[in-house]
């Protein structure tokens, strides 16, 4: 009887063991489990990828693309939420994605100093052959910008919490000043304070 | 003696079934398989152009729940469009994932790991359509796969 007992502590310790305490290990970079209402990786998946999926799908950019490569410039998010959020995380995997494509070429300008600098060493640094430095004023300007803004609303009542994030894009000829294409992804999280474990 | 073996047994038995039930409902045991749909694009012959579907169902329990009733596809330019329509065939809301793979027409998987898994909220009975641009000219077949 009391062997019986210690045989079914033990299984159940063992499978206590499997699922409890201090556990590391790797993770989906692509799982969809939100923790908390807080924007996180999963939310820039859906709004890198559902913006992508409407400009290329958009029928002016169909027209656009099918000739060239058009020359675009990704501005920063503007961030209008009350989190910090690295906005500039969500255009690095649109431009990712659009490169990807191999629809559109893109321009950085946050690293235009380091440009500058490496043509000032080439041509006025004495050290490169002149016959092998990078000729300058041959860099493409942009044609297109694209630029963004993420809001937040959030709304609480008692134990429930519940936010709403809106992704607006917008893409705007540089020549024209028009706005020729413009989407929005919206996600609402809901979290729910739970009293019963299961 | 032997009854109260029996009897300690099956105590034993229903402590260890009540455990593994508590350990599924807690999330420990998380079941991730799914159904998947699979489009491609014919690329010779009659039905140039139409679109060869399949459905696989890994999970009976989904498969119970939701249905692909509609797989369909466009070009936008040189560029794969695929849409596939679920259906909730149960009277409560179900929250589901959905994630779209694209293969090329040596079957090779393009873009991997490029699209992340999606939420998908289907209300009691409702039909919804997810889709989405294949990430470049080459991919021939898209395959939707589901799971809760």
């Amino acid at each position: 009887m009391r062997s019986i007992g210690l045989v079914g502590v033990s299984v159940l310790a063992i499978l206590m063991a499997g699922c409890w305490g201090p556990r590391v290990e790797y993770g989906d970079p692509l799982a969809s489990e939100p923790l908390t209402t807080d924007f996180g990786a999963s939310d820039l998946q859906q709004i890198a990828a559902g913006m992508v999926d409407s400009l290329l799908a958009f029928p002016e950019i169909v027209k656009l693309t099918a000739e060239r490569q058009p020359v675009l410039l990704v501005a920063k998010v503007r961030n209008k939420t009350m989190q910090h959020i690295d906005t500039e995380a969500i255009t690095d995997s649109i431009r990712a994605k659009l490169i990807k494509s191999g629809k559109f070429r893109f321009i950085d300008r946050s690293t235009d100093s380091a440009i500058l600098e490496e043509l000032i060493l080439q041509h006025e640094g004495g050290h490169t052959d002149p016959a092998r430095a990078v000729p300058k004023g041959r860099q493409y300007g942009a044609e297109y910008i694209l630029y963004a803004n993420l809001a937040q609303f959030e709304q609480q009542l008692g134990n429930k919490r519940d936010v709403y994030y809106k992704f607006t894009m917008m893409l705007r000829s540089v020549e024209t000043g028009l706005v020729i294409w413009s989407d929005e992804k919206e996600i609402r999280k809901v979290a729910t304070r739970r009293w019963v474990g299961l | 003696m032997e009854v109260e073996m029996t009897r300690s047994l099956r105590i034993a038995v229903v402590c260890i079934g009540s455990m593994g039930l508590l350990l599924t409902f807690t999330g420990c045991v998380q079941k991730t398989a799914g159904l998947e749909v699979t489009g491609t694009v014919m690329p010779t012959g009659e039905g140039k152009g139409d679109l060869a579907r399949v459905v696989l169902v890994h999970s009976p329990k989904l498969g119970r729940q939701v249905e692909a009733v509609d797989a369909r596809h466009e070009w936008v330019g040189d560029l794969l469009k695929a849409s596939v329509t679920l259906m909730s065939k149960v009277d409560t809301t179900l929250r589901i994932q959905y994630r779209f793979v694209w293969y090329n027409a040596e079957g090779l998987e393009e873009d991997l790991g490029g699209d992340a898994w999606t939420p998908l909220v289907l209300h009691g009975r409702e039909s919804r359509t997810v889709q989405a641009v294949a990430p470049n000219a080459s991919v021939r077949t898209f395959q939707v796969r589901v799971r809760f």
